[in-house]
């Protein structure tokens, strides 16, 4: 993992001591609200329906456990006891005090952690595969370019004021995309050319929200050493041209889409021509000096399928039933990456106590290297488990109640905090998630309809991503009551694919049924093997409207 | 490497039309602008503090037109601001009413170092390490 050079410290150590000033000027009234607006958000503050929420950046979803020990200390002594994990592999407080928020990013500069562009029209956290340097199949460990992403975007001083927020991700895999690459601003897949050089394929303007789209091919072959000013390049010809009279017109995508791609690209080679080349072209030394910060951990030589997991996959059907949904295959032979799903009935996905947080990070030192990383779709993974400890680690997991053998499953869901917390929802979105997972809490059941993802956003902002779920639920207005638009066949993956809405909303009792029906009609329509998204795209839309909105017999 | 200490003007300050001027807007477009050469003075004017083209057109003034006069921020933009304004170029304020110098200048001075390039440190950090 990454470790802070002299400079890393001491620009964040600035940026709380900037951030702490500017704090005391807005207290004493020398700053305007609206003036402050800005400062706060690039420092991750931003004010829900009831409190602030402060959301931290977490580096493409890599924590150590010092550091996860300090966000559970903060989520006790600063908050109610717990924390939540964002869809941007991101974590976030829910009732933080504006005062006391200089202090906490104070605590957090001394784990090597700050919020510094969590928030506002600026350059995003950069996200990636979760099981980035871990599974078989990628090109290369894509956390090195993602540092060197994070550095070049981190107080950027010329793309601090864009016409909205931006967000890239990196992917190196090129089977399964587990970043959604395609449906970020920017979007890069890690490439070798024929040469075996390494390069990146660039998309661009994909994205969710109110006009969902699936990014475009800028550059099929960017080799390395040209990545910072090409991202420079991109981002010059978004701030110069992207609308900033309508906030819903305002991301990459619309002027993509409005200039054509190919007069984008012109431009973008442009400006690109100017620093082509110049001093802010990687070199060799700089990748090397990043790499060497994610070096493999000191892996011990173990076979597959050892004689301890063995055994207790045939004694034990409940772990049986987490080691087939929840542990993945690993590069390195006896061991495994395990997934931690937060989703229990009950809490809001994503949400994890104090307790939880100290806990887990005693059993990822013990188990795991001492870090932790979160994913995309709000869940956490402990990425280097020897296989023949998975069964101890379960127990323990079970003894904290984060062994819900769900990954990828039903329950699994993306939900956004919805009218519950949020200013902006048309509808709540937890109480629905429960309504759900209430009723489809059969684990055999669950286990029969397979690799199934299901996103709730309470509003058009589609924070929790409706549209690439493979059923997507979205929380509309209709004179005044909530509703729920429903829509089929949305995918994150490399197949990108966004889900097209059933037919008129229903009301929140409604829903369980509805999904009920939508299941059973998969079940009876699969063919063997089949997934739900398959099954969707073979057959389409109709036979699930038609089971849907069929009359009810009496 | 601190940065080195800009032009600070009050916004009645009579320097302010002491020499050749020209205004700019921040959508202006670079090929629209034949006068580099000629002008001692270019003031970008920020309509809103939101407006991140004017950091963007001043970058591209300095490394593309090479414009080696005075580049001058007016208008509607935040003593907070100044750090990065300074860093795309700009060399004079035109200080938004009510800023005390003393905050601009801690503003302006908020960081000692930064990851990338920018007008006045043309290498980045990685290469000055
Ligand atoms: S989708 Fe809408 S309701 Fe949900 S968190 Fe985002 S803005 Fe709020």
């Amino acid at each position: 993992m990454y470790v802070y050079t002299e400079v890393d410290q001491r620009i964040v150590d600035e940026r709380v001591e900037q951030y702490r000033d500017q704090t005391r000027r807005y207290l004493a009234g020398e700053l305007t609200e609206q003036a402050f607006l800005p400062l706060r958000l690039q420092n991750g503050l931003y004010i829900q329906r009831f409190a602030p929420m402060l959301r931290v950046a977490v580096p493409y979803g890599m924590i150590n456990t010092a550091q996860m020990r300090k966000l559970a200390y903060i989520a006790r002594f600063y908050d109610k006891g717990y924390m939540h994990f964002t869809t941007r592999q991101n974590v976030q407080f829910n009732w933080p005090e504006l005062e006391q928020v200089p202090d906490i990013l104070a605590e957090l500069a001394t784990v090597q952690m700050h919020a510094i562009q969590t928030s506002g029209a600026c350059i995003r956290n950069t996200t990636t595969d979760p099981f980035a340097g871990v599974l078989p199949g990628e090109v290369e460990d894509p956390r090195p370019w993602c540092e060197i992403i994070r550095q070049w975007s981190t107080l950027h001083p010329e793309f601090a004021f864009l016409p909205r927020k931006f967000k890239i991700a990196v992917t190196a895999d090129p089977e399964q995309d587990r970043a959604a690459v395609q449906l970020h601003d920017i979007g890069i897949q890690i490439v070798r050319n024929a040469d075996g050089k390494t390069g990146f394929k660039v998309l661009v303007g994909g994205g969710l929200g109110r006009t969902p789209v699936i990014g475009t091919t800028i550059v099929e072959f960017l080799p390395w050493q040209h990545l910072l000013t090409y991202l420079d390049a991109i981002l010059r010809v978004y701030n110069r041209y992207g609308r900033r009279d309508n906030k819903y017109k305002a991301r990459i995508k619309i002027l993509v889409k409005a200039m054509g791609i190919e007069a984008f690209r012109e431009k973008v080679e442009h400006e690109w021509a100017f620093t082509k080349d110049g001093p802010a072209t990687l070199t060799e030394a700089e990748f090397k000096r990043v790499q060497a910060h994610f070096t493999r951990p000191a892996y011990q030589t173990l076979t597959e399928q050892p004689a301890e997991l063995t055994t207790a996959l045939e004694t034990n059907a409940d772990f049986q039933a987490w080691y087939q949904r929840n542990v993945m295959r690993h590069q390195e032979a006896g061991y495994a990456a395990a997934i931690i799903t937060l989703k229990n009935t009950g809490a809001a996905p994503g949400d994890i106590s104090a307790t939880q947080m100290d806990n887990l990070a005693r059993l990822a030192d013990h188990y795991s290297f001492g870090e932790i990383r979160s994913t995309h779709e709000q869940n956490l993974v402990l990425a280097d488990v020897r296989q023949d400890q998975l069964f101890e680690l379960w127990q323990h997991l079970v003894e904290n109640n984060l062994a819900s053998p769900h990954w990828g499953l039903l329950p699994d869901m993306i939900v956004c905090p919805g009218g519950d917390f949020c200013s902006l929802a048309n509808a709540k979105s937890l109480p629905v998630a429960a309504a759900i997972q209430r009723r489809f809490d059969d684990l055999d059941y669950l286990h029969d309809l397979g690799d199934l993802s299901l996103n709730i956003s309470g509003c058009m902002n589609a924070c929790a991503h409706h549209h690439i779920g493979n059923i997507g639920i979205l929380g509309v207005d209709k004179k005044g009551e909530e509703f729920y638009q429903v829509m089929l066949g949305g995918s994150a993956s490399h197949d990108a694919s966004l889900g097209k809405i059933i037919g008129p909303s229903f009301n929140h009792e409604a829903i369980p049924e509805v999904i009920a029906t939508i299941l059973a009609t998969y079940v009876e329509l699969r063919e063997p093997q089949e997934s739900f998204i398959a099954t969707y795209r073979r057959v389409g839309l109709a036979p699930f409207k038609e089971k849907v909105y069929a009359p009810k017999a009496a | 490497m601190p940065l080195k200490q800009p032009e600070l003007l009050a916004s009645d300050d009579a320097a302010i039309n002491n020499s050749q001027i020209l205004v700019l807007e921040t959508d202006t477009e670079l090929e629209a602008i034949t006068a580099t050469d000629s002008v001692d003075v270019i003031a970008i004017r920020f309509e809103a503090f939101t407006d991140g083209r004017g950091f963007s057109l001043a970058r591209m003034l300095r490394e593309q037109r090479n414009f080696q006069g005075t580049l001058r921020a007016m208008g509607d933009f935040l003593p907070d601001q100044m750090h990065y304004l300074a860093r795309c170029g700009f060399d004079s304020f035109v200080l938004p009413e009510g800023t005390h110098p003393e905050t601009a200048t801690a503003c302006l001075n908020a960081f000692t170092e930064a990851y990338q390039t920018s007008v006045e440190r043309p290498e980045p950090l990685f290469r000055r390490q």
